[in-house]
């Protein structure tokens, strides 16, 4: 019996997730807590219950269903979160997709037949398959029989990741990752702590031995305007990426605030309303402070 | 379900939504699906290729209606996809507008499971918006994905960058629109999952790269 995955979505034609046409394979659950997350519900650990007000029709069949009885219909179906158990009954009569249950338990063939379809764009793109989430790496033992299954069709793989996870693990499956995306979010830990509920140490630490073991990386940064795109910041993160042996490039991605109708979804308050998303001219500021300590940047 | 599409549906929105929503629709490299385009497409070609027309030559079969599909929508009654009386129908070997939800790869492969070779000629129009294009990635990315389409045997694509305009129409009727995706910032995803305010930002956006 193989493992069986939480995975939360698998997108086809992904083309920022690495080289290439590429089919992401997205893991529910994720350590961190980013205010910016821009897939907010992926990170529970357990299936998570969206409802897009935009798309309800207010038919009530929804309310009819729901065995906790959680669902009021009052202007939208609103659902007491309190008394949901995510038994996703709702989101299975809903036939206008306002509804949706985020997180499913996923098998790694079920998986697998999904990413062989687009197997003919691989080839002449130099494509292949991306996992992310969420944090593959918090369901290791899934990540590696898919990343094994992937070899053993010669399929070129990329983990996205936060780098927060023990060494260990990432020992035991990088020689299986062709291409790792690793996110450098801030250096001061005080800082990271606040923004992202967790230390950057471990972080740190993985993404140094990652590339002292010679894996082939990409560093990530996003910029979230007045969080991380300060002079300090960029100057502490190109140093320590200097220090890295075998990596002299960097890549930049400006925040975006397309997440927003997620976390209403969610019923979640989004705390960064305030931001706006980076023009070019501070995009290529923070690229050039990037530039100053010696690393090639790519702003995407 | 023959209650259902003589009365156009009429009262029973819930069953139209169920059926639009929720079954296996043909562009999303769904075998079930797909099989069944396959025998239609079988018993058509079987029935017209070959036979003799009236100036001593033979028929063959062309799958490209061109703007056709208007007017045989206009007068096909309601279908069991969900489609009311009297709509457009899918243009040409397109999947029917909105239906295709897993991205451009999906509907190519499930295009190319008909046998495309026996006929003289298909017609596939996909729509991407301006943002997808505006990168190596992405042009690089429509590069492949017609190389790859044509490795499949496919006959003929065609690509529409959607302009504004568009935009403001999938805003208004997302349910004809629902497989726009539209890339914003180093990700994209499908125009009518945005709320309403970051589709009036990407509309702004939009009508600002010219096209």
């Amino acid at each position: 019996m193989s493992e069986l995955g939480l995975i939360f979505d698998i997108k086809k034609y992904s083309i920022n997730d690495g080289p290439g046409i590429r089919t992401t394979v997205f893991f529910q659950g994720c350590p961190l807590t980013c205010q910016w997350c821009h897939n907010p519900e992926s990170q529970p650990n357990k299936p998570v219950l969206l409802y897009r007000a935009n798309r309800c029709v207010l038919c009530g069949a929804c309310a009819e269903v729901c065995p906790q009885h959680a669902i009021t219909l009052n202007g939208s179906a609103d659902t007491d979160r309190k008394s949901c158990k995510t038994c996703g009954s709702c989101a299975e009569t809903c036939y206008n997709g306002a509804r949706e249950l985020s997180g499913c338990e996923t098998s790694v063939e079920q998986v697998m037949s999904e990413v062989l379809r687009d197997t003919p764009f691989y080839e002449g793109s130099g494509g292949g398959v991306t996992f992310s989430g969420g944090e593959p790496l918090l369901q290791p033992r899934f990540l590696l029989e898919l990343l094994c299954a992937c070899r053993a069709h010669d399929l070129h793989t990329v983990v996205d990741t936060s780098g927060l996870a023990t060494w260990e693990v990432i020992d035991s499956l990088r020689i299986y990752v062709d291409l790792f995306l690793f996110d450098l979010k801030m250096m001061d830990d005080k800082r990271h702590i606040e923004y992202t509920g967790v230390s950057n140490q471990l972080i740190l630490n993985n993404l140094k031995k990652l590339a002292e073991a010679g894996s082939n990386i990409t560093i990530c940064i996003p910029l979230i305007p007045g969080i991380n795109d300060d002079g300090d910041n960029l100057r502490a993160s190109g140093e320590f990426i200097r220090s890295l042996p075998n990596i002299t490039s960097v890549e930049i991605m400006g925040y975006h605030d397309l997440a927003a109708a997620k976390y209403e979804a969610l019923g979640l308050a989004y705390q960064l309303k305030h931001l706006s998303a980076p023009d070019k001219s501070e995009m290529r500021r923070s690229a050039g402070l990037l530039e100053q300590v010696g690393l090639q940047v790519k702003i995407s | 379900m023959l209650k259902l599409l003589n009365n156009n549906f009429d009262g029973d929105e819930r069953s139209r939504q169920l059926l639009l929503n929720r079954t296996p629709k043909y562009g999303n490299d769904d075998d079930a699906a797909d099989l069944l385009m396959v025998r239609v497409f079988e018993s058509y070609f079987n029935s017209v290729d070959g036979r003799r027309n009236t100036k001593g030559g033979e028929y063959h079969i062309n799958m490209l209606p061109t703007t056709c599909h208007i007017y045989f929508g206009s007068v096909t009654g309601a279908t069991p996809d969900g489609r009311f009386a009297g709509k457009p129908l899918s243009e040409g070997v397109s999947p029917v507008q909105g239906a295709d939800q897993h991205g451009p790869t999906a509907v190519v492969r499930s295009v190319a499971k008909m046998d495309q070779v026996r006929t003289g000629g298909t017609l596939l129009n996909q729509k991407f918006t301006p943002q997808l294009l505006d990168s190596e990635e992405g042009l690089n990315g429509l590069v492949q994905l017609v190389r790859g389409y044509f490795n499949l045997d496919g006959h003929h694509i065609q690509f529409n960058v959607v302009d504004a305009e568009t935009l403001k129409a999938a805003q208004a009727n997302p349910e004809q629109y629902r497989s726009l995706i539209v890339r914003v910032a180093g990700y994209s995803d499908y125009f009518c999952d945005l709320s309403n305010q970051l589709q009036d930002e990407i509309i702004t956006r939009t009508a600002y790269d010219g096209f």
